[in-house]
C-alpha cells in the first residue's frame, strides 16, 4: 500500500497474480464443503494506508487498533486475514472489499 | 500528516465546505468520465476494480463472476456518478465525502495501473510524456487522503 503522500514508502508491492504466494489449494469442490474460509486482504501499491484502515472499519466494524493493525500487516508482510467464515459470507465479505477498491482472495481456514 | 490546505473544509459536525478552484473543479469531473469508460469497454487499466477473489481457480472464479459481475461494475459507476454530482456543491454532507474518497481511489487505481505505479516511485523528470498523469494521480493522492482525516473520524 501507498503511504499518505508527504510520507516516505518502505513497503513492498503486491499487485498480478503472480506475485501471491501461493498457498491458495482451492479447487471447485471446495466450494460445496462447509468449512470456515478465510478472506485474505493483499496489499498493492496504490491504495493509501489510511483508506485500508478507514474501509476496515466502516465495513467490519473494527475498532481502530484492529484496523490499522491489520492494515500494517498487509502493508509489512504482504497480506493479512481480515475476515473469516462459511463460502458464503467469506465471499459476501470479499466482494465488500472488492468494492471499495481492495484486493481480496479466499482461501480455506486449515490451508 | 496535516492538510492545512486542503480545499475541503470542516464547518460542522456534518458538513463541509467545498474550496475546490473551478480549474480542480474541471479536471475532476473529466476523470470519472474516462473511468466509467474504460469500465464500459473492458479496457485492461481496470482490472484492479474487479479482482479475482480465487485467483488460482477458474472455475470457483467462473462462479463468482457470473453473479458479480454487473453488480460491481454498477457499484463503482454509481460511485463515480455521485462523486460526479457533488463536485459543484458547495456544501458536501459526510455521505458525500465518503463517495468522493471511494471515487478518487477508482480513478487512483485505473491511472495507477495505467501508469504502472510502485511503491517508492519517484515522479519522473519534467521531460517524461508521463510527468502531467503524475502529478494528477499525486494531486489525487493528496485530496483523498486530506479527505480520508475527516472520515477517520466517522467510522
Amino acid at each position: 500500500m501507498s503511504k499518505t503522500p508527504t510520507e516516505k514508502n518502505d513497503g513492498r508491492s503486491v499487485l498480478s497474480a503472480s506475485t501471491i504466494t501461493r498457498q491458495d489449494t482451492t479447487t471447485s469442490s471446495d466450494l460445496e464443503a462447509d468449512l470456515p474460509w478465510r478472506v485474505v486482504l493483499w496489499n498493492d501499491p496504490i491504495n493509501l494506508i489510511p483508506y485500508v484502515t478507514y474501509v476496515l472499519q466502516s465495513l467490519f466494524g473494527y475498532s481502530i487498533e484492529k484496523a490499522t493493525e491489520l492494515t500494517m500487516e498487509v502493508h509489512n508482510n504482504g497480506r493479512a486475514i481480515v475476515s473469516h467464515g462459511s463460502c458464503e459470507k467469506a465471499e459476501f465479505d470479499a466482494n465488500l472489499l472488492h468494492q471499495k477498491g481492495l484486493w481480496a482472495t479466499l482461501e480455506r481456514e486449515s490451508a | 500528516m496535516t492538510h492545512a490546505h486542503s480545499p475541503i473544509r470542516r464547518i460542522s459536525e456534518d458538513q463541509f465546505r467545498n474550496l475546490l478552484r473551478e480549474e480542480e473543479k474541471e479536471l475532476l469531473k473529466i476523470l470519472p468520465e474516462l473511468v466509467e469508460e474504460a469500465i464500459r469497454m473492458n479496457s485492461p487499466y481496470v482490472t484492479r476494480l474487479f479482482p479475482p477473489t480465487y485467483p488460482f481457480d477458474d472455475s470457483a472464479q467462473a462462479k463468482v463472476e457470473k453473479c458479480r459481475s454487473d453488480s460491481l461494475a454498477k457499484q463503482h459507476m454509481e460511485v463515480l456518478g455521485g462523486f460526479t454530482k457533488s463536485i459543484n456543491q458547495e456544501i458536501l454532507s459526510v455521505q458525500d465525502v465518503a463517495t468522493w474518497v471511494e471515487a478518487l481511489n477508482d480513478i487512483r487505481l485505473l491511472m495507477g495501473t495505467a501508469l504502472d505505479v510502485y511503491e517508492d516511485m519517484d515522479l519522473p523528470s519534467e521531460n517524461d510524456p508521463k510527468f502531467g498523469d503524475f502529478v494528477i494521480y499525486n494531486y489525487l493522492a493528496w485530496l483523498q487522503s486530506s479527505l480520508l482525516e475527516f472520515l477517520a473520524h466517522e467510522a
